[in-house]
């Protein structure tokens, strides 16, 4: 059994009369990499700075380590955040951005530059360590940013969205880098990010929020395989979301879809016969075929080259449009006539919760 | 070619306005300042290097450094008062903010020697400040509030503390407020917040309204002799009465030319600071 190092119990958060968090409820367990994922507005930063006491809540607990720190302000709270513009103080050096939090803990000036030392080897800043923060690359500030959080020791380190800001190179090495770093010091890491690549590659668990609400907790596999709900499957990843019907439950789910397809599959959640329910199929579990007559017939409306892989819009006799992605592009043009099957074991049968 | 020309028409009543009425008139102050005097205000024009010798006497010393403490003690107390209402201002609403910006801005509407005159009806013994303290019993006997260094000091404080408030207002309401929860963050309290972040994203912006306020605090000799009462001279009362009353004009003019000198260096010193001339013009 895991550790829980952080604790939101039935947490809300308001800022006027716009409720931001209802009710939300989380443990983090120690050494983890939890990522919060939502999209723009949905309050996965809120969180974040309810964690660190920049914010304080409207009702509910907040526990670290087992203590209520519901009432403790930011600077008494021993967790620390890497904000989004990484707010590195413009007058201080690397050297004295890095050593401010120890300064204001009033740690001995020889432990401090121990410290800072090992730091700045493990964060690769050697040889900058007297420049200001305008002298530095965007990859530099954001190794400033995480030295200053992690040489505080904190119970947790907060990430608000510290990537986003990166070249796209330079992100996919940081998030290595992050990982290995996280890894080596087995601090907690609560990353918030929109990005769902990021949070796929980097997470342990996933919160997928959604207007102030969790969504979903999961592992990346799990959030990528088995969604929830329409809301998680169409946020990460791509996803086709058609309509089926449930004609029998007995062993195995049998469905009706297009009106004319029907389908057999497992699943452990039950449906009612006769429900209406939505299936998720990812564009990779469509399987496209100029000979398999047996599948369903449909016309390439667009194809999409996206280096490792191509994606291709089908339009469907009853005009539903359906994505499918290959790897072998050459063998698809424009305008063929197709016929698409779904691989069974990859149908994700989904309760229709969101309709009206 | 035809862009110059055009350029040249846009800027040419500049040139000539500041030709005319600001270089041509400062380098006839220069020119009067190595003449002589004759005892009738007339000039002979003879050279000499008197007139800068004479402003080596005790007597003017005295009041250069006098000139220069209630400045600096202006300069201070403005920068005491600019930095609380700065603060406070930050956690405002922006609408907040802007209202306040404009309304600091008001006063300028209104003549500054009529804005002074002003001060008298609430400074004087029988000025409402006294009346009101006496009528309340906090006092037994008036305070002199004017006609010594205190009327004077609190004249130029009001006439130019928007000087000051303009730039650290601006400077303390441009530090990103993450800078600051990051402090937070770090565990520092308020007041080292203030010390190491805020303090020292602002200071060019003080140095800036110092440079504001207290230049024009040595020369303003009308606040000197409304609230002064004529008793306390600032250097500015000196260079005035060499013009007006001794009818001493090459004196007066090298007492002028003095005070450009220091003020060219103060402004040196500021842009060695970092500071941009850019700033100080803005308003």
């Amino acid at each position: 059994m895991k550790k829980i190092l952080i604790r939101l119990d039935k947490v809300s958060k308001a800022f006027g009369k716009n409720n931001v968090i209802k009710d939300f409820s989380l443990d983090v367990y120690e050494g983890e990499f939890l990522t919060l994922l939502g999209p723009s507005g949905c309050g996965k930063t809120t969180v974040l700075r309810l964690i660190s006491g920049l914010e304080t809540v409207t009702k509910g607990k907040v526990y670290i380590d087992s203590v209520d720190v519901t009432d403790i302000d930011a600077t008494k709270r021993e967790v620390n955040t890497i904000f989004q513009n990484l707010a590195l103080f413009p007058k201080m050096t690397v050297v004295e951005n890095i050593s401010f939090g120890l300064k204001m803990k009033k740690i001995p000036p020889n432990e401090i530059n121990k410290r800072v030392k090992s730091i700045i080897k493990l964060v690769k800043l050697e040889g900058l360590e007297n420049r200001y923060p305008n002298e530095l690359s965007g990859g530099q500030q954001q190794r400033v940013a995480i030295a200053r959080g992690i040489i505080m020791n904190p119970k947790v380190l907060l990430l608000d969205e510290s990537l986003c800001s990166l070249d796209l190179k330079l992100k996919k090495s940081m998030q290595v880098e992050l990982k290995k770093i996280q890894k080596k010091l087995g601090i907690t890491f609560i990353y918030v990010t929109h990005a769902q690549d990021e949070a796929l590659s980097m997470s342990d668990r996933i919160v997928v929020i959604n207007n102030g609400k969790i969504e979903q907790i999961d592992s990346p596999e799990n959030i990528y395989q088995h969604p929830n709900s329409v809301f998680v499957a169409d946020f990460i990843g791509e996803a086709n979301i058609i309509d089926a019907k449930v004609l029998d439950n007995k062993d195995s789910l049998k469905l009706s879809y297009f009106n004319d397809q029907v389908i057999c599959i497992n699943t452990i959640e039950e449906f009612n016969i006769g429900e209406t329910i939505k299936l998720v199929i990812r564009p990779e579990n469509v399987i496209v075929s100029k000979e398999d007559k047996k599948g369903i017939l449909g016309k390439i409306t667009g194809i999409t080259y996206e280096g490792d892989s191509t994606k291709l819009s089908i339009e469907l006799n009853n005009e539903i449009m359906i994505d499918a992605r290959i790897v072998d592009k050459d063998t698809f043009d424009e305008d063929d006539i197709v016929y698409i099957r779904f691989s069974k074991n990859f149908i994700v049968p989904l309760r229709n919760r969101y309709e009206k | 070619m035809k862009n110059k020309i055009f350029k040249l028409v846009f800027i040419l009543p500049i040139i000539i306005y500041s030709i005319v009425l600001v270089l041509l008139p400062l380098l006839y102050v220069l020119f009067l300042s190595f003449l002589t005097s004759d005892s009738y205000g007339g000039i002979i024009y003879s050279f000499t290097f008197k007139n800068y010798l004479n402003i080596l006497e005790f007597t003017y010393i005295k009041m250069f450094i006098k000139s220069s403490l209630i400045a600096i003690i202006t300069t201070v107390i403005c920068i005491l008062i600019s930095y609380p209402f700065a603060l406070i201002l930050r956690t405002k609403s922006k609408n907040f903010q802007n209202i306040a910006t404009k309304l600091i801005m008001i006063p300028f509407l209104t003549n500054s020697l009529i804005r002074t005159y002003g001060w008298i009806i609430l400074l004087r013994k029988s000025g409402v400040i006294n009346t009101t303290l006496l009528t309340l019993g906090v006092i037994n006997k008036p305070l002199s509030l004017m006609y010594n260094n205190l009327g004077i000091i609190i004249g130029m404080v009001y006439t130019l503390l928007p000087f000051m408030l303009l730039p650290v207002c601006s400077s303390v309401l441009a530090i990103d407020n993450s800078l600051i929860e990051a402090g937070r963050d770090l565990g520092a309290k308020p007041l080292q917040i203030f010390k190491k972040i805020i303090l020292p994203q602002t200071l060019s912006g003080v140095f800036n309204g110092s440079l504001m306020v207290f230049i024009p605090a040595i020369g303003y000799f009308f606040i000197s002799d409304i609230l002064g009462g004529g008793k306390t001279m600032i250097i500015g009362n000196l260079i005035k009465n060499q013009f007006l009353s001794a009818r001493n004009w090459p004196f007066g003019s090298a007492i002028s030319v003095f005070l450009i000198i220091v003020t060219f260096f103060l402004v040196k010193i500021y842009k060695h600071f970092g500071g941009k001339m850019d700033d100080l013009g803005g308003f």
